[in-house]
């Protein structure tokens, strides 16, 4: 990371003599400034300002020092130890929630919806937000901490508690006790090598490397086991590789190849952020398949 | 929705601050007439490699080319609803004729002129009181001389 400019830090210093606090982790005095808004807003007394300013400093998530972070009209708690919803994630479950709801209009069969890697839980709970008390959220996750977190949102959001699963979705076997409607799963998805050198210093120095380290493990596990409980999946991704391992998995298996479409999906900077699948005559189809660009359609499926 | 103030013989309606004309309203027919756009600075690796907590809305409204933006809060849902308030009162804005803004900011307007003139007549009444109760403060004092001065005559 660059250093900042000392005359950044001074012009900074103009305006406030909390601002140069900020810019490391800001970068530009505007953004320093606006963040600075923020923390003053949610923060009672300058004290507590001024320890914020100083956490800032040493490159500490805004989110985990404010302790929440917004997604869609979801008021997600943070803490350390869990990791925070990112802006691309919150646009993907928006616009998914927005096409289920606008082909099937409010719920009125059972729904069930599984959250692998649930984290805060913020994917399954905005769905659940938005689709309705008619589907039924299981959040899975290593981590106690996270599920403890994904519990005290739902309280937090006035939802109904999701059903916990404290498992390893990669060593432990789980089988659905019915069938998954829709299956869900933001993986750790940056490859080791470029942890080191892609990944923003604050992202590497607080936030739980369990949740960001990771390559095509969850994805083989969604191709060899999971898929075969679901109806739909939508798995965050990292890079065009980890969508063409899926799309390969599902194209070159036999029985898969006959029933399941893939498609993925950019997020708006243009990079490639969702591989999602549907079974071609399950009755998500007509709300996924407008939902990206598809890579794959069964033979036979009429387009 | 006014009240009525006689002055020299001049009807004047009041303006109420809680009744003022309504802030414009975003109507889902302009919805689709609108371009949204989500900017998140720069480009560069993205999704679980960075952490961004800012969310800027950008809204274009197509027939007339007027651009919005709004950063305000960290809540994107937020942001786009005072974009759509702000884009609202810059449609109204450019539709309303000439310099002096919208009916609300004019009614506003008035509003200030007239709390403004209401303070001062206040300002006014209050003198003049205080003169009056002065003055029979003083008339009282001389009368309280002039009886002691009688008193120490008699004596």
């Amino acid at each position: 990371m660059p250093r900042v400019a000392p005359r950044l830090l001074k012009k900074a210093l103009k305006a406030h003599s909390l601002l140069p606090l900020l810019l490391p982790a800001c970068r530009s005095i505007e953004q320093s400034a606006q963040e600075f808004r923020w923390i003053r807003n949610e923060l009672p007394n300058m004290k507590q300002v001024r320890q914020a300013c100083l956490q800032r400093f040493k490159l500490v998530p805004l989110q985990y020092i404010l302790g929440n972070q917004p997604f869609g009209e979801l008021d997600i708690v943070c803490r350390p130890g869990v990791l925070i919803p990112r802006w691309e994630t919150e646009e993907w479950v928006c616009e998914l929630s927005e096409r289920l709801l606008g082909s099937m209009g409010p719920l009125n069969s059972p729904f069930p919806i599984w959250d692998l890697c649930c984290g805060t839980g913020c994917v399954g709970l905005l769905l659940q937000r938005r689709l309705g008390p008619g589907c039924s959220l299981t959040a899975v996750d290593v981590t106690d901490a996270a599920l403890g977190l994904c519990v005290e949102n739902a309280h937090r959001n006035d939802l109904e508690r999701p059903r916990l699963i404290a498992t390893d979705v990669l060593t432990k076997k789980i089988v659905p006790d019915s069938r998954i409607s829709l299956l869900t799963c933001n993986p750790p998805y940056i490859p080791k090598n470029q942890f080191a050198a892609d990944t923003s210093p604050s992202v590497k120095r607080h936030e739980p490397q369990l949740a960001l380290i990771g390559d095509l493990e969850f994805y083989s596990s969604l191709v060899n086991t999971w898929i075969h409980h679901t109806d739909s999946f939508v798995y965050e991704v990292g890079d065009r590789r980890q969508i063409e391992y899926v799309m390969h998995g599902i194209r070159d298996d036999p029985r898969l190849q006959l029933e399941w479409c893939v498609g993925y999906r950019l997020d708006s900077s243009g990079c490639p952020r969702v591989v999602y699948g549907y079974k071609a005559e399950s009755s998500l189809a007509g709300a996924l398949s407008g939902y990206g660009d598809l890579l794959y359609i069964p033979p036979g499926a009429g387009k | 929705m006014q009240g009525i103030r006689w002055l020299s013989y001049t009807r004047v309606h009041l303006i109420k601050k809680h009744k003022l004309p309504p802030r414009p309203k975003f109507t889902p027919s302009l919805e689709s007439q609108c371009e949204e756009k989500f900017l998140h600075g720069g480009r560069g690796p993205g999704g679980q490699k960075i952490n961004k907590c800012n969310s800027k809305v950008q809204l274009k409204h197509l027939p007339t080319g007027i651009v919005v933006e709004c950063q305000q809060t960290r809540s994107r849902d937020q942001n786009r609803k005072i974009a759509r308030e702000k884009l609202a009162l810059e449609i109204e804005r450019a539709n309303t004729p000439g310099q002096s803004g919208t009916i609300r900011e004019k009614a506003l307007q008035q509003w200030h002129q007239q709390s403004k003139k209401s303070k001062e007549r206040k300002a006014k009444g209050k003198h003049e009181q205080h003169r009056q109760e002065r003055e029979l403060q003083e008339l009282e004092k001389l009368k309280q001389e002039q009886d002691i001065i009688k008193s120490m005559m008699g004596s």
